[in-house]
């Protein structure tokens, strides 16, 4: 099970050198994995009272890119499972076979 | 009071299942993009997985964060603790070390433009007053 778990890397290894250039596109001009709903999502689980209060502005913007990059990679690389099998259709089995190294990598 | 403590649970579902589906729309939208974008379809069960692998993620990416801000012995989470959550892998770790550079830096511009803004309304309200005082010495 190495190959396709290798062949996933390339995704992040061509973001870090010249990005795969639709992925990029993508992230950069959709905008709206809606701050607010950020902040709800992490106010929702935590634990500690005194935390409770305080994301600083700049880190809920960064989570919302963290997050919005999670689920695209997330897409693109199930993508490109279904692209190697020549499925005619993205389905979740295409989805588990990426899920590890997806995880391994966040 | 158990009736007290039941309803406050069934609250505290519904409000995590109104989350989930939010995170459901958002992760939809998204997909709809890869999929216009690499001319793939997804199926719906693979959108709905994605989308609770997100919200689990969700939690595992709040505790974390809140955690690292404890160890810094800060009550508040910063855009540090995000970079550490992002440390596995080295490329994303780079593309979110170069994002928060340039959040910090629109941040920033704005402030300093927020602040000319508010600036040059005293020193217009100022002279007024200024003028103000001197017809009244009249």
């Amino acid at each position: 099970m190495l190959g396709p778990a290798v062949r996933c890397c390339d995704t992040f290894t061509s973001r870090a050198s010249g990005f795969h250039p639709s992925a990029a596109l993508l992230v950069t001009y959709w905008t709206a994995l809606g701050e607010e709903l950020v902040s709800r999502l992490l106010h929702a689980h935590f634990k500690d009272d005194k935390t409770k209060g305080a994301v600083s502005g700049d880190s809920l913007q960064l989570m919302a890119e963290l997050l919005k990059i999670f689920v695209v990679e997330a897409a693109v690389r199930a993508v490109r499972q279904a692209q190697a099998e020549d499925a005619i259709l993205v389905d979740v089995d295409q989805l588990e076979k990426v899920l590890p190294q997806l995880l391994l990598d966040f | 009071m158990e009736e007290e403590a039941e309803a406050e649970e069934q609250q505290r579902f519904s409000y995590q299942q109104r989350l989930k589906a939010a995170v459901h729309y958002t992760v939809g939208c998204l997909c709809e993009e890869v999929a216009l974008d690499k001319e793939m379809q997804f199926s719906k069960q693979t959108i709905a997985a994605i989308s609770e692998l997100t919200f689990r993620q969700c939690e595992n990416f709040a505790k974390d964060l809140e955690m690292f801000a404890r160890h810094a012995r800060r009550t508040t989470i910063n855009t540090e603790d995000v970079k550490l959550l992002a440390r596995r892998s080295n490329s994303l770790l780079k593309y979110i070390t170069d994002k928060s550079e340039e959040i910090a830096q629109i941040n920033v511009e704005r402030k300093a433009r927020k602040k000319k803004k508010s600036e040059d309304g005293n020193h217009n309200s100022r002279e007024l007053a200024e003028a103000g005082v001197v017809e009244s010495e009249k």
